[in-house]
Formats: C-alpha cells, sequence, structure tokens
C-alpha cells in the first residue's frame, strides 16, 4: 500500500503536466484559442484531379486591363451592383518598390 | 557541520528517485511532443506595414505532397529561395523573392487511395475575418476550415464559394502588403475560373465590398474585375473548358520577363504548359503550366511598351 502512493501521486502530477503543456501549445485546440499545427482542412485537397483547360485560346483574357478598357454597352444584366459607365475599369498599382 | 547528502539519501530511501525520474522524463517527452505539434506561421510581410487593403489577394500557399520536388521547381522558375519551417502535421517552408516573402509551400500526404489536386491557395485579405466569414456562409460559402489564429501571421479560415472555388481569409497581423507593382517573380493577378462569373462576382462585392467592372469580350465569355482601393485586385471569369466537367477554382499568376521562356522553363523541370502563351488583353503573353505534382498557376508579362500597344 505504502509503496502505491508515490506512483499515484507522479501519475496524477505527470497527466495535470501533460495537460497543462497541451493547453498552453494549443496542441488538440482548433479554432481561435492558442497556437495550432501548420494543416489545412482535408477537404482542401479540393475534389477531384484535374482542371479543364481545353477552351483556352484566343480572345480569352483572364489578366488585368490597363485602365482604358472598353466596357459593355449597354452593361449586361448582372445580379452584381456596377460602378457608374463613366468609371474607367482599373488596372494594376504602377508604382514601383525600387 | 552540514550534510549534504542526506536528502538524496532520503529520497533514495522512501523509492522516490525512480518515479521522480520518471516524471520528469514525462514531463519533458510532453513538452517536445507539443512543440512539435505546434508552429509558428510568420509574418506575411518583412516588417509590419501598417496598410490594410481589404479584398487584396495578399498571399498564397501550396498544398502540395513533395516539398522538396516543389522547392526545386519554383526555385529553378522563379529564382525563389526558401525558409523551412518545422513542425505541425506537416512540414512547410516560406518561399523568398527579392529578400522579401512571397508565398509559402506546405507538404502533405495525399490521401490514401485518392488523386487529389496539389494546387495553390489564395488567401484575401480581411480586417474582421469573423465577420466576412458569416456574410459568406450567409451567402453560400461553406467553412472548409474554421478560424485559426497565428499570432505571427494572423487570423485564418478556409472556405469554398458558392461553386466550391477554394479561397482563404487572412487578417494579416503585419498588415497587408503595399500596393507596388509585382516584381518579376512575385504574384502579379488572381482570377477566378467558374460556370456564372457574374452571380460569383455578386457573391465576392457581397463579402469583400468590390466594385465590380464588366469587361467587353469578344468571345461572349465574361471578364469581370474585382476592384478595391481603385486598384484591380482580381478577374472572374467564365470556365475556359467544358463547364459541365470542369470545376471552379482560383488561378494566380506570377510576373515573368518572358511568358514563352517561363514555359519552356516549366517544361524543362519536369512541369507542363497547360495553356500555350498567347497574347493577353493587357497586351503582354501569358500562359498556365502545372508543376510536377499537378499544382496550376500562370505566369503573365507585364511591361510599359505593352501597355502602350495594348488592344482596348
Amino acid at each position: 500500500m505504502r509503496a502505491a502512493r508515490p506512483w499515484c501521486a507522479i501519475a496524477l502530477g505527470a497527466a495535470l503536466m501533460g495537460l497543462g503543456a497541451c493547453a498552453v501549445t494549443g496542441v488538440g485546440v482548433e479554432g481561435d484559442v492558442g497556437y495550432a499545427g501548420v494543416g489545412y482542412a482535408d477537404d482542401y485537397w479540393g475534389g477531384p484531379c484535374c482542371y479543364d483547360y481545353g477552351g483556352w485560346g484566343r480572345g480569352y483574357y483572364v489578366g488585368p486591363g490597363r485602365g482604358h478598357d472598353r466596357r459593355p454597352s449597354p452593361p449586361h444584366s448582372h445580379t452584381f451592383r456596377p460602378p457608374p459607365v463613366s468609371r474607367p475599369t482599373p488596372s494594376l498599382p504602377s508604382r514601383h518598390r525600387r | 557541520m552540514i550534510r549534504v547528502g542526506r536528502p538524496t539519501r532520503h529520497l533514495r530511501k522512501s523509492g522516490l528517485v525512480l518515479p521522480l525520474a520518471v516524471l520528469v522524463c514525462l514531463y519533458v517527452a510532453c513538452a517536445c511532443l507539443a512543440r512539435a505539434a505546434s508552429v509558428e506561421l510568420p509574418p506575411i510581410n518583412a516588417a509590419p506595414t501598417g496598410e490594410h487593403h481589404v479584398g487584396k489577394v495578399i498571399w498564397t500557399d501550396l498544398v502540395t505532397p513533395d516539398l522538396a520536388a516543389a522547392e526545386r521547381f519554383y526555385g529553378g522558375m522563379f529564382g525563389w529561395t526558401f525558409q523551412p519551417v518545422h513542425g505541425g502535421t506537416g512540414e512547410y517552408a516560406v518561399a523568398i523573392a527579392g529578400g522579401l516573402p512571397v508565398g509559402g509551400l506546405f507538404q502533405k500526404a495525399q490521401p490514401a487511395g485518392e488523386r487529389r489536386q496539389s494546387a495553390w491557395l489564395a488567401f484575401i485579405a480581411v480586417s474582421d475575418l469573423e465577420g466576412a466569414k458569416r456574410t459568406a456562409r450567409a451567402h453560400g460559402a461553406k467553412i472548409l476550415q474554421d478560424t485559426r489564429n497565428y499570432p505571427a501571421r494572423g487570423r485564418q479560415a478556409v472556405l469554398a464559394d458558392p461553386e466550391g472555388a477554394v479561397f482563404a481569409l487572412l487578417a494579416s497581423s503585419s498588415g497587408d502588403p503595399p500596393d507596388y507593382l509585382a516584381e518579376p517573380g512575385e504574384w502579379i493577378w488572381s482570377s477566378l475560373l467558374c460556370r456564372d462569373p457574374g452571380t460569383e462576382a455578386a457573391f465576392y462585392q457581397t463579402v469583400f465590398g468590390y466594385d465590380v467592372f464588366d469587361l467587353a469580350s469578344d468571345d461572349q465569355r465574361e471578364h469581370i474585375i474585382l476592384s478595391s482601393d481603385a486598384l484591380a485586385r482580381a478577374s472572374a471569369n467564365s470556365l475556359p473548358g467544358d463547364a459541365a466537367a470542369a470545376r471552379a477554382h482560383w488561378l494566380s499568376f506570377v510576373r515573368v520577363d518572358s511568358a514563352a521562356d517561363s514555359a519552356a522553363k516549366a517544361t524543362a523541370l519536369g512541369g507542363r504548359v497547360l495553356v500555350e502563351p498567347h497574347v493577353g488583353r493587357h497586351g503582354g503573353q501569358v500562359a498556365v503550366i502545372a508543376d510536377p505534382l499537378g499544382a496550376a498557376l500562370g505566369v503573365m508579362e507585364w511591361s510599359q511598351a505593352q501597355a502602350e500597344a495594348a488592344p482596348q
């Protein structure tokens, strides 16, 4: 009986310290408490492979304009709120870092 | 006389030495495990900027099954160097261009028995992460990864928009990168390729407050510019391929001096050319490539000379 007492104390102490260490570093904690390991949700692998760029050719544009691009007139009907037609389409920043 | 040896003898006599040793070992092991499982993602800026640009794509992370192969490819393509960050459930490295962090590479094993798409994830700046998340969810987005707080980087969450395109929200702790023209080797542009660009643009306008400009196009496909701070931030486009089979996704572009040279280099480094170099609306050449693990990205030329010659 006497021999078992220190072991019980040790086990309890170890468990408490372990929990404390984990709480401090955020292990096992999701959400906005503490730190978390690097990782993304499994969903982020993002569905089945692969992308289809088959129809990407001449006249298919994705890039920014130069600030003087034509806008459709009359404007297409959309669910978003377009700015007035008089406003020029913005482009990329022109300032250089260096 | 001071009897130094007495406490030790007492411990040994009471049988506490071994249990205490076990306790110390347990504590050290637990602390080490905890440290290994946590990681501090670095800030996205080399120095705090004090600037905020809601709606700007401010960071990109690659999720790849082979970090070493990805580093070889992107180092060879753009001259990036890499700063390792160890810990967590995978390995992470920050890509550096011209002394500045430009993105992250995160190694994660493919789910067993599944063939999934390695991809670049675009992070869009927000100031109120929870508010943006709430708005996005109320308008049809799904939360793939709820808020995580990395004190140096900021608070982030990963979402899928109403068509399923994956993107991330980031409230950066070091502010947002200033609005300079990207240098060659840096990210310059992002496009959302989707089935219904108009409806998707309305979703992103609601979440980020964008000004949305519809551009005229010659091929009846939609080309919409998402803008904030009077600057173009991204585009929303009709999917180029068979819309019935294709998935909506974000595609980001690195600025290069020559898209043709970059396409050739991608092939030489084990990647593939998905869209051959061709002239874009802005007058410069654009191409789409895939790294050796299949992650797609664009390369885009951008110069003043091309601007002057660009069609209107």
